[in-house]
């Protein structure tokens, strides 16, 4: 069991390296919202087991490395979990081109939320274009899903 | 109600402080690749590339020493005059060099990570510059890491001044690199393109003097009370690696070439 949720963390620290170097090597911040993606994957996969917890404890830990107000990127997240558990049963019998425009869609509609929020706090100015970002990471989307499928079945994690 | 609460008062600031001594190792981990790519092409430059390095950084050190001598006499002819004046003496500081270790993954921000914390005595509002000009200031202190907010993001703004006629103004930031917003000049104003802006002191923040942004464009319409101007930052925000924090003089014990290490209380 928690060697379960070991290998979910590991998987979502990953995705946060990735979104720093994304960033590094870019130029632009959140290119690919590759912590979304990937707690979306493990949402979708294992709707019994990721939840609401992971999605806050992700959420507070970007709000924390990107020094955002705590709660920003942790209520996006909490809503891609929610409709991540919603849609799981249909999303899992979708071919590639349908879901990847369900995650351009859900990417999209979070990076919007980014964007009001952001409005609230500060001045802001998004640096990388939010379509964008929806865009890039709904094209990487079937990449992450097979390598997150691989992984999971290595580790044997089953819904129930 | 968390984001209400951090927002709009500080009692989240431990446990974000907490979070992010927790989550700090994500920025170190995030360097390593960066490292190994920079320990590998030192490893593999040639001997001769070597010489010229050191033979060009000798004379660039040369040269250094040669303004650094001036410079003793130029402080001393200025603390007379200043005296003379009646004027306190200039504010002068102490730098610590760091290292940028990450960029944060904010869309909407412009910030990164250095590899000093509190334990270096690090504090918030801290500024720092790199070789060229100023960088931006501190916001946020772990124990080993501190994020930084350049002078280019959307919410922040400094103090600076015409260096050839001291007018004052706010220089704020825009989101792009490249551009700083010059603003509350009226359009009679003596500004010119290729004016270089200095920190000017005034808020307390900023110690006086540090170069900021050269402007590069002056737009004066007719009938608005103020004129659009905009700089481009002269440090290297983007390419930069290694940073210097600005200390008040007399908070480090030892001087710059003793490194961080030496430091530490």
């Amino acid at each position: 069991m928690i060697r379960d949720s070991l290998v979910v963390l590991f998987t979502l620290v990953i995705a946060m390296l990735l979104s720093i170097w994304t960033t590094e090597v870019s130029g632009l911040p959140l290119l690919i919202d590759w912590v979304a993606l990937v707690l979306f994957y493990w949402v979708v996969a294992l709707p019994a087991r990721v939840g609401l917890t992971y999605a806050l404890l992700t959420g507070f830990a970007v709000d924390v490395l990107s020094a955002s107000p705590l709660g920003h990127y942790a209520l996006i997240m909490t809503l891609v979990c929610l409709f991540g558990q919603l849609i799981c049963l249909r999303f899992r019998k979708m071919d590639v081109l349908s879901q990847i425009a369900l995650v351009f869609m859900l990417a999209g509609v979070a990076r919007f939320i980014d964007v009001w929020l952001a409005s609230f706090e500060t001045q802001a100015v998004a640096v990388t274009p939010p379509l964008l970002t929806a865009l890039c990471s709904a094209l990487v989307w079937p990449v992450v899903m097979q390598i997150l499928r691989y992984f999971r079945r290595y580790h044997g994690l089953t819904e129930w | 109600m968390v984001w209400v609460a951090d927002r709009q008062t500080d009692v989240l600031d431990p446990v974000r402080r907490a979070g992010l001594d927790a989550t700090d190792f994500i920025f170190d981990v995030a360097a390593v690749p960066g490292n190994i790519w920079q320990a590998l092409s030192e490893a593999s430059r040639s001997e001769d590339a070597l010489y010229n390095r050191v033979d060009q950084l000798e004379r660039e050190n040369l040269v250094l020493q040669a303004k650094l001598q001036q410079m003793v006499a130029l402080r001393a002819e200025n603390s007379r005059l200043r005296a003379l004046m009646n004027a306190g003496p200039r504010e002068r500081n102490d730098v610590l060099a760091t290292e940028i270790i990450g960029v944060s993954p904010n869309p909407n921000r412009q910030i990164i990570a250095i590899d000093h914390g509190s334990n270096d005595r690090v504090y918030p509002g801290q500024p720092l510059i790199d070789s060229d000009g100023l960088l931006g200031q501190v916001i946020e202190v772990a124990s080993d890491t501190a994020q930084v907010m350049l002078i280019s993001d959307a919410s922040h703004s400094v103090p600076v001044q015409i260096i050839r006629n001291s007018v004052r103004a706010i220089a704020e930031g825009t989101g792009d690199l490249h551009r700083l917003r010059i603003e509350y000049l009226s359009t009679t104003t003596d500004i010119e393109i290729g004016d270089q802006l200095v920190t000017s002191g005034l808020g307390g923040r900023f110690p006086m003097g540090y170069p900021v942004a050269k402007v590069v464009a002056v737009e004066r319409t007719d009938g608005d009370r103020f004129a659009t101007v905009w700089a481009e930052p002269l440090a290297q925000l983007s390419r930069t690696r290694h940073v210097l924090l600005l200390f008040p003089e007399g908070t480090l014990a030892s001087d710059i070439n003793h490194g961080s290490r030496a430091l530490a209380p």
